[in-house]
């Protein structure tokens, strides 16, 4: 394959590619890879909590041992970005994001947020049934909507309305508000143990007939996702989310008519499905190149996979997900973190532009976190600004090592530079080889992939 | 007559719009006062879906108490407003706001066919169509597109903009600090960058948006680093989260910005669990700010020209679920705060428990109704240009 298509391809399935990188890949084609890549599982380390009998502890010490316990999601947290920053299974961990997005699910328990992450990286290029069942029965998703309270003598209907909604439907698609307090019925008595173990309460579970999409029976929750499946709709919506995120953000209902066919017929199978996206001729059109906004994660991510950033300070890694709001396994809400355009407005824009001279310069940040009342409600009390070196090195050595030869402007924007862009860096002068580099990944260009 | 007065009569009286004759723009005093003669309005949105029911409370009513055997607030509780109807014990300070003529509380406000997902019903408040219809753009948003030049003529105290302060055309400002944006593109390549920028031909997709978004921040930024000389220490808001933005948003309007709408959100009102203890510390929260914005705005004499909006994208279930909280519901009570109100207090009855829409209150006045009113009669536009639907008067504001 040709270079232009291979930086296409792994713009999305993955987080860029440097110029050796472009070449090793584009022998081998996209089902040879992804099957190749392997499901990595993070495993923490938890030892220091195992065996703890937290009830019998003093409440003093029983407070400090969430304290601690609580600390262990940041933990996971940089396990995680390190992951997608160093691991050899970029279409694997570009699925992962994607799915953690789907299933956006705020997380402050590192022993289900674990178990959560582990049910996506199993299932990531799997069959999306498993997936949505093993997610459904999660500690994390059983306690975010609500699932603990939902019992037959009180429905919750908080998780119901969020699977059909925003995991399998879409918005009001071919399901009643009817449909959602039925579905909550059979979804009744799920809970998890302290472990994280899936439970099904017989006395809290309603074993009454429910009417969901016109059918009636005793149905529970495994065979509600069953009958949710069975409606092509599901298969469409999830293409439709698959297409906006790793094709274009505008969906063309020709493309997304083809893939939910192959999507729906192939039962849910997720590799089959990516793998058309990649086989596709339309994937590679003019239109589709550099057309999506990238996300914080994937900006950090892709700029370090570049430029060998690290940092040995994990705190700087925290800091800048808050700040370019992205924080890993905290959603801002059900619906996941934003997309696209709506990560750029005015005030994000000039932060986003600055940003590579910031790190590669190790300059300055001059910026204020926003206080989060969830991680401590002291946070608004005092003065929250500062203005520091965030302290990540970078390597300009393998930089030019890796791309030498390459044009940078293919490297960084496939081609997609407007003509008078093209001139004006032309015209620009710079001084130093590191200087060109910066001015480029410094144009509004490079926030697109 | 003072220059205050003639501007503000030549401007609003007899050109009809606000757009200043072009050969007063240069002028020295007219940079002071630019901003103040113009009508504000104040957004406050309570995010989650604020339980009406315990914000405004029918402490006669025995189906309130039946309904929330967990969290209703008792009747020598609440502070009372009439013989019917008292406030959450936690808002003494809003309460000295309605003594004072300055709040009116309208009941049962929501759309028809309502949607309990928190997204979707935001949308449609934010986007002001009917609850089947879909929209890009929301109703500030497409006020800027038919009546304003500038993205700062709408701010947002956020790092993100909400979809109502989208337009076709023009997006509003999000932001927390007002220097932040100017510090930031204030470098050499960046100016070389823009000045490229505004000459070139820019497309409709991604690549076109990020450069009229950074056309459009640069000179925003600029105005608003300039304009913003009134820096107070602010030591009568709460220091909380809402009473920061509202200091600033003070502090804005006493500087002079021409800004004619501010958006600030209070967050954390989906109360499924546990509920009085959240939504208790969020209304006093709320009440206290508000009390000191107006109170500031008052001293400093801009609270006549400027309108606070309070609402919630619905209400809560009337019936508390099993956690001591309620799920989400439909109707509910929203504020209006200024000095322009025809007829302060509670505007009508409250919400008619005995005939409940599955279980939920019912909307009597649609949300639609009260945009349309600041439209039209606040900030004397046409309301129809921007609200496909159309509405008599509720006679609140003057």
């Amino acid at each position: 394959m040709e270079n232009r298509k291979i930086i296409h391809l792994y713009n999305r399935f993955g987080f860029g590619l440097t110029g050796k990188q472009i070449k090793k890949l584009s022998g081998i084609s996209f089902a040879e890879k992804l099957k190749k890549e392997k499901v990595e599982e993070i495993k923490l380390d938890l030892s220091e909590f195992e065996g703890v009998d937290f009830r019998s502890l003093p409440e003093k010490e029983r407070k400090e041992f969430f304290k601690k316990l609580r600390e262990k999601i940041k933990d996971l947290n940089l396990m995680w970005l390190d992951r997608m920053i160093h691991s050899e299974n970029i279409i694997q961990e570009k699925m992962n994001l994607f799915w953690h997005h789907h299933f956006a699910c705020s997380i402050e328990n590192p022993l289900y947020g674990q178990q959560f992450t582990n049910v996506i990286r199993k299932n990531a290029t799997g069959n999306f049934r498993n997936l949505v069942l093993e997610i459904s029965k999660s500690a994390a998703m059983i306690d975010f909507l609500h699932a603990k309270q939902n019992e037959k003598s009180h429905p919750n209907e908080d998780f119901a309305r969020e699977l059909c909604e925003l995991y399998t439907l879409g918005r009001d698609n071919e399901y009643t508000e009817k449909d959602v307090q039925e579905i909550a019925r059979a979804f009744t008595g799920w809970r998890h143990k302290m472990l994280g173990e899936f439970i099904v309460h017989p006395k809290k579970h309603d074993e009454g007939n429910k009417t969901i999409f016109g059918k009636t029976g005793n149905f529970n929750g495994e065979e509600v996702i069953d009958l949710i499946l069975e409606k092509k709709a599901c298969a469409e919506f999830i293409c439709k989310n698959i297409y906006e995120y790793f094709v274009h953000p505008k969906v063309n209902e020709k493309h997304l008519k083809e893939l939910t066919d192959v999507f729906y017929t192939s039962k849910y199978d997720i590799q089959k499905l990516v793998i058309h996206i990649a086989e596709s001729n339309w994937f590679y059109e003019e239109q589709n190149i550099l057309a999506k906004i990238k996300s914080p994660i994937e900006f950090i991510v892709g700029l370090s996979r570049q430029f060998k950033i690290e940092n040995e300070n994990p705190k700087s890694w925290l800091l800048y997900q808050k700040l370019f709001d992205q924080i890993l396994y905290r959603p801002p809400n059900v619906k996941g973190w934003k997309v696209d355009q709506e990560w750029i407005d005015s005030n994000s824009l000039p932060l986003r532009l600055r940003l590579p001279s910031i790190i590669l310069t190790n300059a300055q940040l001059d910026l204020a976190a926003k206080p989060n009342y969830d991680e401590n409600p002291l946070d608004g009390m005092k003065e929250n600004k500062f203005s520091q070196k965030l302290g990540f090195t970078y390597d300009w050595e393998y930089f030019f090592e890796q791309n030498q030869g390459m044009d940078f402007k293919d490297l960084f924007f496939n081609g997609k530079l407007s003509p008078q862009m093209k001139a004006f860096i032309d015209k620009h002068p710079f001084e130093t080889k590191y200087e060109e580099v910066i001015q480029l990944i410094s144009l509004p260009e490079f926030q697109l992939i | 007559m003072k220059r205050r007065e003639f501007i503000r009569n030549t401007s609003l009286g007899a050109i009809g719009t606000f757009f200043i004759p072009e050969f007063l723009r240069g002028m020295d005093w007219m940079n002071l006062d630019e901003g103040n003669q113009f009508r504000k309005l104040i957004v406050i949105q309570l995010s989650g879906g604020n339980d009406g029911l315990n914000t405004i409370i029918p402490f006669e009513n025995d189906l309130y108490y039946n309904l929330r055997p967990q969290i209703s607030i008792s009747k020598n509780e609440v502070i009372k407003l009439n013989d019917e109807l008292g406030l959450n014990p936690n808002m003494g300070e809003f309460h000295k706001l309605f003594k004072d003529g300055l709040v009116s509380i309208v009941n049962s406000v929501g759309y028809p066919n309502p949607n309990r997902s928190h997204f979707r019903s935001m949308d449609i408040w934010h986007t002001a169509v009917d609850s089947n219809q879909y929209s890009k753009s929301g109703w500030l948003g497409r006020y800027m597109d038919s009546y304003c030049s500038n993205s700062h003529s709408m701010l947002e105290l956020d790092s993100q903009l909400s979809l109502a302060l989208h337009g076709k055309e023009r997006n509003g400002l999000a932001l927390e600090q007002s220097d932040k944006l100017y510090k930031t593109l204030r470098d050499k390549y960046f100016r070389d960058v823009i000045e490229t920028a505004e000459s070139a031909e820019l497309n409709e997709d991604n690549q076109g948006y990020l450069y009229k978004t950074l056309i459009q921040t640069n000179q925003s930024a600029k105005y608003l680093a300039e304009t913003h000389t009134v820096k107070d220490n602010n030591l009568e808001f709460p220091q909380t989260g809402l009473g920061k933005k509202l200091a600033q948003v003070s502090q804005f309007i006493r500087s002079g910005f021409s800004t004619q709408v501010y958006y600030v959100s209070h967050n954390g009102f989906d109360s499924h669990v546990n509920q009085r203890k959240s939504q208790d510390k969020l209304l006093e929260d709320y009440s206290k700010s508000v009390s000191a914005l107006v109170q500031s705005l008052e001293k400093s004499g801009d609270l006549e020209l400027t309108l606070i909006l309070t609402f919630s994208e619905f209400g809560r279930r009337v019936e508390e679920n099993g956690s001591s909280g309620t799920d989400h519901g439909k109707a509910n009570n929203l504020f209006l705060i200024g000095k322009n109100l025809k007829h302060p207090g509670i505007y009508n009855d409250g919400p008619d428990l005995s005939n409940l829409d599955d279980g939920d209150i019912s909307y009597k006045v649609d949300f639609r109704n009260v945009y349309w009113d600041i439209l039209n009669e606040w900030f004397g536009k046409d309301a129809s240009k921007i609200i496909s639907k159309s509405f008599t008067s509720l006679g609140i504001l003057s």
